[in-house]
């Protein structure tokens, strides 16, 4: 690569307005956040949208679609459009939750690393090869079938496994911003590690932190979900995960997987879409190279 | 050598888990070494199991009784299925080592001609569509892409069988064409995994590809005369495959990870069926089991794709 194309990717330092001011530019990003905000409004609004209380009895079990309930009823005759509904709160909570500690370990491990580099950055590093190595999925899965976690208990479990990723990618970056000019004359002056981290390389790696959250939120829905589809959810939650899991108990009934089991199908995937989506805008606004 | 004492640490650390995790459990950590079974235990066996795993002794005796049994391949007693875990675990873990295997050397080989070409033929309507739906695959489980296929091709059109590996009919002695009726089985399941892997895989080979795409070397190759094909696959694919390969190994643990949940989807007769029952039954030894020898699995597998890459460039070794 050229002297001058490597001088084009670098990262600039971005002014606060262009935090999510790259979206408009994007048709993807567009496209995906008004469908995340779409999720948002009804995770928010769930219990005004939802036309009935999930948890409760309102009709005679597996019904078929009607004016009463829109998508029919499950096994034990909860309305299913309203589990529907509750569903976007939990997965959405769970996710962002997840996201905003685990973005936050990432941050701390992958900014102070890279400052203050030597012994304390390699083990770390080693530690995050570590991480990375065996599938979140795998150990997720041990611990939670053996402690049966609730949703908060949960969320820890799944931040646990969320930051290492994140740390590498903002270490890295990290490394370049502090081979930069401003920061070089700061440290030459003696700016502690503290002052540097607030005031240059957090600011400086601000786009590659909402990456990092926006990857982190997909993951932890995909991850709550495959653990839920898998029977390990806090049964008192209402979970795409297990609306997928009882929706496969009964395709061989028919035409109960159209709305048992394609509603929550389609409301996961087109989350998990969302966030991909907002995502590619956000790495083709800062990374030129990928915009073919 | 580092690395693989560090493969070594990872494995015992996820010992350790799988050590630490049944005494944690609330009242009898036999209940959780013998799973939640209705089976109810005679005193004499109970006595025979406590003894087996020394439950009277201290935690660090406890901790050497256990990996001298995983030693031996002792992976515990599945009360459920009144056997050793290691011998039920065999059959299901080739199953899913075959579903595994067969999707992830294709999704390498699709992902890996599709991602050139989006490179290579950048700008073109096709590749920018092509861009957009490699993402939207990526992003979702592989689980969910099951899903859809077996909502599409098994329930709405009755193309494919929506459970199992293999019909009754088509077993030894059967009547059946085994081979063919293992296939239709397999199609659904392995398209899943398919389409969740390879688009991955193409974008990660696109994107180094159109970092090399104006590199010198491309314009020397293509001033000198050569071919099209020559160039694209002797030039620039082989310099866009440095990053891929350096994580297939991380890639073939993830694929069998998310093989898991796909083999629930279509009952699939493989380990992530077997987790499935194991967790339902609450069968603690048997989910252990699996999920350490999912685990070792996905080591051995990294542990050999680095070392089949320092053979392949040796400017690895030199870095470290």
């Amino acid at each position: 690569m050229s002297f001058q194309a490597d001088a084009v990717v670098r990262l600039k330092k971005p002014t606060r307005s262009a935090l999510l001011g790259f979206i408009p530019a994007y048709p993807a990003a567009v496209i995906g956040s008004l469908l995340f905000l779409a999720m948002l409004v009804l995770a928010l609004a769930s219990p005004w949208l939802a036309p009935y209380n999930p948890w409760q009895y309102v009709g005679q079990p597996l019904e078929a679609p009607s004016l009463a309930h829109p998508l029919g009823t499950n096994d034990v005759g909860q309305d299913l459009l309203s589990e529907l509904i509750y569903g976007t709160r939990t997965s959405l909570t769970i996710g962002i939750s997840v996201a905003l500690i685990g973005t936050l370990l990432s941050l701390l491990v992958g900014v102070s690393a890279s400052l203050k580099g030597g012994r304390y950055d390699f083990t770390l590093m080693r530690l995050v090869d570590a991480w990375l190595t065996i599938p979140p999925l795998l150990l997720v899965l041990l611990i939670t079938a053996f402690l049966r976690p609730s949703v908060l208990s949960l969320i820890l479990v799944l931040s646990l496994f969320s930051w290492a990723g994140g740390a590498r990618i903002l270490r890295s970056q990290g490394l370049e911003v502090k081979q930069e000019l401003y920061v070089q004359a700061a440290l030459a002056m003696g700016a502690s590690p503290a002052h540097l981290a607030r005031r240059h390389l957090v600011p400086a790696l601000y786009p590659l932190v909402i990456l990092t959250f926006l990857v982190q939120i997909r993951r932890a829905i995909l991850l709550e979900s495959s653990l839920a589809f898998l029977g390990l959810a806090d049964p008192h939650h209402k979970s795409w995960g297990v609306m997928i899991q009882y929706g496969l108990k009964f395709v061989a009934l028919g035409d109960y997987w159209l709305w048992w089991l394609l509603p929550p199908a389609m409301a996961l995937g087109l989350t998990l879409i969302s966030l991909a989506l907002i995502g590619f805008g956000l790495e083709s606004r800062f990374d030129p190279t990928l915009r073919g | 050598m580092s690395r693989v004492f560090f493969y070594l640490l990872i494995f015992i650390a996820v010992l350790g888990l799988n050590f630490i995790l049944p005494r944690l459990l609330p009242g009898d950590p036999l209940t959780a070494l013998t799973g939640e079974s209705d089976v109810v235990l005679t005193p004499e066996f109970r006595q025979e199991l406590q003894r087996r795993y020394g439950l009277d002794q201290p935690l660090g005796t406890q901790f050497r009784i256990y990996l001298v049994n995983l030693a031996r391949g002792e992976l515990g007693y599945s009360v459920h299925y009144h056997a050793p875990v290691s011998r039920i675990i065999g059959p299901a873990l080739l199953w899913t080592a075959v579903l595994c295997g067969i999707s992830f050397v294709i999704s390498v080989g699709l992902g890996l001609l599709l991602g050139v070409e989006l490179a290579w033929q950048r700008q073109r309507l096709w590749t920018a569509s092509a861009v957009g739906g490699c993402l939207v695959l990526e992003a979702l489980p592989g689980f969910l892409l099951g899903m859809f296929l077996l909502m599409i091709f098994s329930l709405k059109l009755g193309l494919f069988p929506f459970f199992g590996a293999l019909d009754f009919s088509a077993l030894p002695g059967g009547v059946g064409d085994a081979g063919g009726n293992l296939l239709r089985h397999l199609t659904l399941p392995a398209a899943a995994l398919i389409l969740g892997e390879a688009p991955g895989i193409a974008l990660l080979v696109r994107n180094s590809a159109l970092k090399h795409i104006g590199a010198p070397f491309i314009m020397a190759a293509r001033s000198r005369g050569l071919g099209e094909t020559r160039i694209k696959y002797r030039y620039l694919a082989r310099n866009a495959l440095l990053p891929l390969i350096t994580r297939l190994g991380l890639r073939f643990g993830f694929l069998w990870a998310g093989a898991l949940p796909v083999e629930v989807v279509f009952a699939y007769p493989g380990a992530g069926q077997l987790l499935f029952q194991a967790l339902v039954k609450r069968d603690y030894p048997l989910l252990q089991g699996l999920l350490l020898i999912s685990t070792l699995a996905v080591l051995v597998g990294n542990a050999l794709a680095e070392w089949g890459y320092r053979l392949a460039d040796p400017r690895v070794k030199e870095q470290g």
